[in-house]
């Protein structure tokens, strides 16, 4: 079993689930948004790191940034994981949940209340089914190709003139579905610039792409 | 219409340096996930206080001064105080599912605008704002996808986001589900070892005797979540369902 834990100012909430559920393997993700932040979470990954000296890796994320953590944690979750989401900010909580629940595997949390910890179970996965604004399994429908575009070849934002050249031999109707879709799942936005539509990918981009990469 | 949904707390701890800085930091990200929300013409606040106690604890709290501006833009606008337990998953995700399933349905027989959600998913504890996105999205998907997806006359859109120092994260708008089922999950440990189809059945039929197909629906339920793969009459746990086992052990919830 691999443990992937968000990790904060508290190694009590990380060390209690590696004791309860006993991995093979601890994967910690942490960040910093201040000093006074890095001496304290740094503790915490030395406390940890000290209990549990074998197996262990600590992968630094952008506490702040959504996508970069979509990006980085996806990378380490197999079907053998489990997510710990109690510790660290909300950004990387988040993150490794929606992360896990793509992927299907176990979510966990811990319950503090006074010296009694408990830990309990998020239930949520990804469904593939009908009721999505498009095919996330089918790389290659419009909507998933104008996302791998828009993120790979422009890094995030583009003219929409650009990307529905990119696309190629496609109709407009069909590239403007495509995008209208990916609105309405808050995956990408549009700005304008003059006449000019700019496309701008959101944090969520960032998650669908970067599942089924992993370490 | 649009309607701005919000978790929301207050710390009391008793490490006061702690406490007053992550007041601070609640209250400044509560006005700019508002601030973020635009215009709107209601506000839904879920919190795990009443509002009295929190107007209580307010003025009792050193650093209570910073919540004035919070509490004037909540009384500025049409909205409910839900008193919610934040810090428990399910809990909070059948609490704010049934407040939220009480608004659509009163706006879909209102009949006649298009609903925009704001969804500030920066305040509160992690576990109730996450609860707060799933309940959301479970209810909108699972009851109301004809509205999401514009096919019906008239829509909803949802806008998930986190706000802190001046940075909006975005978040997805998909459809994820909320279930457990035990029930179900504890017949992995029957699979650890691979078992032909019938045995397995037979094996099952003894627990739920009364249940019709029984083993059918428990073999269906764990290979559509990739929990059990078959092959030539044979099943057995996947890599996947043999972790969900162990954890769920490991939790004595099964």
């Amino acid at each position: 079993m691999r443990l992937l834990s968000t990790v904060g100012w508290s190694e009590e909430i990380v060390s209690y689930v590696i004791d309860t559920l006993e991995p093979d393997e601890i994967i910690l993700f942490y960040g910093f948004v201040s000093e006074k932040d890095r001496n304290r979470i740094r503790k915490a990954l030395d406390l940890i790191r000290a209990r549990y000296p074998s197996n262990l890796k600590e992968v630094q994320v952008n506490p702040m940034a959504l996508g970069e953590n979509f990006e980085k944690m996806a990378r380490w979750v197999n079907d053998e994981s489990v997510a710990n989401i109690t510790g660290g900010t909300k950004i990387m909580s988040f993150a490794l949940a929606l992360n896990a629940a793509m992927r299907g595997i176990p979510i966990v949390y811990v319950v503090t209340d006074g010296d009694e910890k408990k830990i309990f179970r998020v239930p949520i996965t990804f469904s593939e089914g009908s009721k999505n604004f498009f095919r996330i399994d089918k790389k290659d429908s419009i909507a998933m190709r104008t996302l791998k575009i828009l993120v790979n070849d422009f890094k995030g934002k583009a003219r929409f003139v650009k990307i529905k050249e990119r696309l190629g031999n496609i109709s407009s109707s069909s590239i403007s579905d495509a995008k209208r879709r990916l609105l309405m799942a808050n995956l990408i936005r549009e700005e304008k610039n003059g006449k000019e539509k700019i496309i701008i990918a959101n944090s969520g981009a960032y998650l669908l792409l970067s599942r089924g990469d992993v370490k | 219409m649009k309607i701005f949904l919000t978790t929301l707390t207050l710390y009391t701890y008793e490490n006061e340096d702690e406490r007053i800085n992550l007041n601070k930091e609640e209250s400044e990200k509560f006005i700019e996930g508002a601030r973020n929300a635009g215009d709107y013409q209601k506000m839904i606040v879920f919190s795990d206080y009443s509002m009295e106690e929190f107007e209580e604890l307010v003025t009792t709290l050193p650093e209570g001064e910073s919540f004035s501006e919070v509490l004037s833009i909540i009384k500025s606008s049409d909205f409910k105080w839900i008193k919610t337990d934040l810090i428990n998953y399910e809990n909070s995700y059948v609490r704010i599912y049934k407040v939220m399933e009480d608004i659509l349905v009163s706006w879909s027989e209102r009949g006649y605008e298009n609903l925009h959600i704001y969804m500030n998913l920066s305040c509160g504890h992690k576990i109730g704002s996450l609860s707060l996105y799933m309940a959301v999205l479970n209810l909108v998907h699972g009851e109301y996808y004809g509205y999401l997806s514009r096919k019906k006359g008239r829509y909803i859109r949802i806008r998930p986001y986190h706000s802190e120092r001046s940075i909006v994260e975005e978040l997805p708008v998909m459809n994820f589900h909320n279930e457990s089922n035990p029930e179900y999950e504890k017949y992995i440990g029957y699979l650890l070892e691979p078992m032909k189809i019938e045995e397995f059945k037979k094996a099952v039929r003894k627990d739920e005797a009364l249940v019709k197909n029984f083993g059918d629906k428990v073999i269906m339920h764990l290979r559509k979540r990739g929990y059990i793969s078959s092959k030539d009459g044979i099943i057995v746990a996947t890599k996947k369902g043999r972790t969900l086992y162990y954890v769920l052990k490991k939790l004595g919830e099964i």
